[in-house]
Parts: structure tokens; sequence; C-alpha cells
């Protein structure tokens, strides 16, 4: 998906509030998908972050980091607000949970591999914990 | 409408409501359950799909005032640090806990004669002991024997994997020669009983669609529905009926999914729906003998809520530490300043727990049960890709001590959907409890270099909101009717046909995830009241 021409405002100020990588591997906040899943967060809650999206769409993106916190300082609620979503829109993407090493999949059912330990190890690790004795108070 | 009495009637399906049904099969009384939740399928569960995070902060949140679902009742905390956070479904909140299965330690039944606080307990350790063990084989726990912080016993299944982050903790916890020990969970560690092991996907309060996680609708409830024991949904119970002449309970009034009341009769009700439900509950019934909620003559009944305040301490390490890999609350488990010590600014003590790290987006958004994003800006991206990966965490978890103050009472407006009254906290941080935090946070800080933490993030002793996993103390047993609501063996000493079995009727908190006692206690209840069942309501 493309950002289309009335959401390149918006589109500024969100890589502004989550900056990309400068080598290109974390896909960009400023994303159409993005963008999308604010407009029917904010279209069915009228609420603070409504008010701060509003904002953003009209507001000149050449300064975008600036405009930020100004609106933090102006509107602490609206822009919380806003941040919290913009956040749990970016991190819902299968993209960036890849780009910092997660799975781009449900978590299950395939889930992740983790070694069990060698028991001689663990046995190894708390030797001296055992080797102290009692730690309770019978 | 009424209908057909039974001889038990079980109100809540969760932990505590599960193990006392398995302990009086036996009995082959005719037993009922209401559950205000309905069955949730594990193929319902976010941790299927793809935007799972997303449910933390909506459907699957542990906060019911964020899910606000059907089945969900309001709960005001607009006065207190700490909010309770729950689920309602067949299963209760072991749908969305975090299977840490620590017991509790010999001390915390007897805190007021060995350390002058709170009161002892009608029962101790070694009386549980063997019904922890019992719970402990039919849930299916993992971990290492041998743990000196307790009396002997043997987790049934192995310790799960610690991972790098539980490896690189307990070597920094050697190096300062403190105790620590691979948690006990209640995740099975290899393939058990028809349920598959752990996957490691680190999202256990998403529901675990593997079913390694032992909540009781995989557990004690398949055996219960085997075993022909009913169990009705959607049944969210007002008030329990008592008879104005005998003083017994009758029975229960409940609203079924559309909201219509129903009579339920018995010849037995029990309470299990932990430290606010239960008291909620018991407070809306009223009548003229019991004008002040039943069972309530002590004046005890919503008092002395407890919770496990905590806070947390990260460590930035050099290597990543895979922290979204694994059970995301257990891993290791320090109980080095869990015993009081005199030479301290505080009494009783605190934990050590090592979960895991969280996922991405609740990472960003302040970490699980906390609302405090990160910063934005170039900050974001340096703490996303230098911090994050990089980090492990000890939370450290407080023994908080009875107050009378600390309550659970009728919100004088606020009602769930059916018009029954929220429950209102209100909680105050005991002097006690803030010292255990800053003494914990530093201890967490030595630990965290210790094991190499090139730099470590402090919690400032702010106590997380969403922390009220552990709601305990709100209709305390006791021997003495003046101070406690419940005796030795959870009878009402008010309503001799009326038992609790959850967590309400705690005496003290420990430092522990209080699950494996709660169920250990509801066992416990259940074989008392088949050794007394010939004299059960005298």
């Amino acid at each position: 998906m493309t950002v289309g021409p009335d959401d390149r405002a918006l589109s500024a100020h969100l890589d502004a509030l989550i900056p990309p990588r400068p080598d290109g591997t974390m896909p960009q906040a400023g994303d159409a998908e993005v963008i999308a899943f604010l407009r029917r967060a904010v279209g069915e809650k009228a609420g603070p972050a409504a008010r701060i999206v509003v904002m953003l769409n009209v507001a000149a993106p050449t300064d975008a980091v600036a405009m930020l916190a100004r609106l933090e300082i102006s509107d602490p609620e609206g822009f919380t607000a806003f941040q919290r979503l913009a956040y749990m829109a970016h991190y819902s993407r299968p993209g960036v949970r890849r780009a910092l090493g997660l799975s781009d999949q449900p978590t299950q059912p395939q889930g992740y591999s983790v070694p069990a330990e060698d028991p001689d190890m663990i046995a190894a690790l708390v030797a001296p914990v055992m080797a102290r004795g009692r730690a309770y108070r019978p | 409408m009424t209908q057909q009495p039974v001889d038990v009637l079980i109100v809540g399906a969760g932990a505590s409501g599960a193990a006392l049904a398995w302990s009086l099969l036996e009995t082959r009384m005719r037993i009922l359950c209401l559950e205000q939740g309905p069955w949730i399928s594990d193929k319902a569960f976010p941790s299927r799909r793809n935007d799972f995070e997303l449910a933390r902060y909506g459907d699957f949140s542990c906060d019911p005032n964020v899910r606000q679902l059907p089945q969900d009742y309001p709960i005001n905390a607009d006065d207190s640090p700490i909010t309770p956070v729950n689920f309602n479904a067949v299963g209760g909140s072991t749908i969305n806990f975090l299977g840490h299965w620590p017991r509790m330690h010999p001390s915390d039944f007897r805190t007021r004669s060995l350390d002058g606080v709170g009161a002892d307990w009608p029962v101790d350790y070694d009386t549980l002991a063997p019904f922890y063990a019992t719970n402990d084989r039919t849930m299916g726990i993992s971990g290492l024997a041998g743990n000196p912080a307790y009396p002997a016993y043997s987790p049934p299944l192995p310790p799960i994997p610690l991972g790098k982050l539980g490896q690189t903790l307990a070597r920094g916890f050697n190096e300062l020669g403190w105790h620590w020990w691979p948690s006990d969970v209640a995740i099975l560690s290899r393939d058990d009983d028809g349920r598959a092991k752990c996957v490691n996907a680190g999202t256990c309060d998403l529901g675990c669609a593997t079913g390694a996680k032992a909540s009781v609708d995989l557990t004690y409830w398949q055996m219960l529905a085997r075993a022909g024991v009913e169990i009705r949904t959607g049944a969210r119970v007002r008030e329990v009926l008592v008879d104005q002449t005998t003083g017994m309970a009758t029975g229960v009034l409940y609203h079924d999914a559309d909201g219509q009341v129903h009579e339920q009769r018995a010849e037995m009700v029990v309470l299990a729906c932990n430290g606010v439900g239960t008291p909620r509950l018991l407070l809306n019934s009223t009548s003229p003998l019991f004008p002040d909620g039943l069972a309530n003559r002590s004046g005890m009944v919503g008092r002395n809520l407890m919770f496990h305040p905590l806070s947390g301490v990260t460590g930035v390490f050099d290597e990543p530490m895979e922290g979204f890999k694994g059970p995301m609350a257990c891993s290791i488990l320090s109980q080095q300043f869990y015993e009081t010590d005199p030479n301290r600014d505080f009494v009783r003590g605190y934990g050590l727990h090592s979960g895991r790290y969280t996922t991405p987006m609740t990472y960003a958004l302040g970490g699980y049960g906390i609302d405090n994003p990160i910063p934005w800006g170039a900050e974001h991206r340096r703490i996303m890709d230098e911090v994050y990966p990089f980090s492990a965490g000890l939370t450290v978890v407080t023994e908080d001590l009875a107050v009378e103050s600390n309550t659970v009472t009728l919100d004088p407006t606020l009602t769930d959907s059916d018009g029954i009254p929220a429950p209102k906290i209100t909680y105050a941080l005991h002097d006690n409890t803030r010292a255990m935090l800053k003494h914990g946070e530093d201890r967490a800080e030595e630990a965290l270099l210790a094991a190499g933490a090139r730099r470590v993030i402090r919690g400032g002793g702010k106590v997380w909101r969403r922390a009220g996993w552990h709601q305990m103390g709100t209709a305390r047993m006791g021997h003495d009717p003046a101070q406690s609501v419940v005796n030795g063996w959870g009878r009402s000493h008010d309503v001799k046909n009326l038992f609790i079995v959850d967590g309400s009727i705690f005496v003290t908190a420990g430092a522990v995830n209080p699950t494996s006692t709660i169920q250990a206690l509801a066992l416990f209840i259940g074989d008392s009241i088949k050794r007394n069942i010939s004299t059960l309501f005298d």
C-alpha cells in the first residue's frame, strides 16, 4: 500500500514519532497500513487521539519533530493517546516483529526453539546454592 | 424460575472451584458449578492470530475495565495504586495467568509468632504439603527438586529451559552468593497426560493454544466433565440466599446470559470467586439476619485486602537476551531476601522474579501491566534497537501486610450489566512495602550488574498499576469468629453450610504467586468436608 496525497503529512509525522532505521531494515511507521489502522481507531472512538490526528493531517511535514514536541506539551492527554495508538499500529505488523528478531507468524502453535539445558549443567549451576544449605525458617 | 436442587453449588469455575469440585467427586454428591464466563476454545486464543499483541489492549486484556466483555464486571480502583486483574471464563484467571508456581514458605503461615506482624494461619505448611503435591501432579508442574528454600519436595516434571536470560541471571546470583532456583511452573516441560509441552511462545497471557499451560479448563475441568459434573456458563450469581429461621444458606439467585433471574437451591454453597469477587458477593447478600452482608458478623468481609505490590529493574547486556522466547513470567526465582532479617528496615520479605522479556508492542507501551509509553523520536529508535533486545529484568515481588483499611466494598453507583453493584477498591501502600521495594530494587541492580549488565534501568519504587493478579485476605480464615470469616477448614463461622475456598481466605500474602496455595487449600478444604461429612453443618 502506498501513502496517498491526503495522508502525506500524517505519514511524515509518524516517521518522526517512530523514526526508521538508516539502513532501511525496519518498516516505516508512516506506512499506509499504519495510517489505515489509526484512521479506523480514531474513527471508532472520537477522543483525545482524534484531535492530534486532525492536526497532524494538515501540519507542515517539513518540521514534524517540532510539531510533535509542541503537541506533547500543549495537549498531553491527546498526544499520549495518539502515541499509544501509533505504537500499537506500528508494532502489530509482522514485518516489524521480524526486523526486531521475532517471528512474523502468530506465536502459537510454532513458538520458538529453546533447548533444554543439560542436567549436568543445571546441577553445576545450582551446586553453590545447595552448598549453602537451608534457606527458610522451618 | 427454580432449577433442580443440588448437593453442592460452587460459584466460580477457576482455580479453586475446580480443585474443590474434583476433591468432592468421590462423595457422589450432585455438584453444580455456576460460572459467569463461557468455555473458550483454544482456537479463539489471540496467540493464534498475527495481531496477537493488540489483544492485550482489548478483548484479552488482563483488566476487566479494558476488556468490558459481557461476562465481566467493572472494578472501581480509583482509590488504589494497584488495580485488580482477572479473567472470567471456565478456567477463570488461569486462562490468562502466567503459570508461575512457587509454594508459600512455612514461615508465611506463622508471621505473628515469628515476626510479630499479621496473624497466624489456622493451618500450616506441613498440613498443606500433601495437598500441594496432589495438586502439582494434577496440574502437571515442572521444576527442579532440592530447592533449599523449602522443605523437601519434588515437582513431577523436569524444569523448563532457563534459556539464555535465565542462565545469565543465575550466574549473577551465584557471583553474589545469593539464593536462586529454577522456577516451579504450571507449564509442561514435556508432553504429559494428553497435553503437549511448551513451545516457548512467550505469550502465556493470551491463552496457551498448545495446552502446555495448566489452565484448569484443561486439567481439572476435563476430568470433572467426564465425571458428569455440571457446569452452567453465563450464570452470574447475584446473591446467596439464607433461610431467615435456620440461618443456613439455601442457594443462590443468578442471572443467565440474557439477564433473566433464576433461583438455584443447594444443600451447600461454596464460593470460589477470589479476593474481589467473593467479598463482593457476600456484601451484596444482605438480609435481616445479615444486614451488613452474609457471613460478616465479624465485619471482616472485604477487609485486609492484600496484593503483591511489585516493581521492576532492567539490565541491559552486551548480547541479545532473547527474552521473548519462553514462558513470559518464569525462569528463575531468588528468595535470598524472602525471610525476615532484623538488620533490615522492614519485616518479612520479597522475591526477585526473573521472567523473560516481552514482545515489542508491549515493551514500547511501557511493559506488561504498565501504561507509560517509551519516548518517541530518535530516542525511540535507539531504545528499540539498542536496549530492548539486550534486556533482562528482575521483578521485586513484595509481601503485603494485612491492613483493615485496605478494602473491597460495594460501589454506591457503579454496577455490572445486570445491575449488581461493582466492587470498589480502597488500598494504600504500606510503609513496610515501600521499604521493601527500595531494598529490592537495590539488590536487583546488584544482581543484574553481577550478571554482566552494562547498564541498569530502575523502576523508581513505582508499583505497576495492573499488578492486582493476586487478591487475598478479604474473607480470611481463623479460629476466632470475631476476627475472621471462615474457620480453619473454610467453613463460614456464621453460616454452617457456606464455604469459601479462594484467595480471600488467606491470612497472610507471602511473597509468591498464590495459585498453588489457593488450590492446595481448596483440596484441603475438600478433604476436611469429606472427613467431617457426618457432622458437616453442626
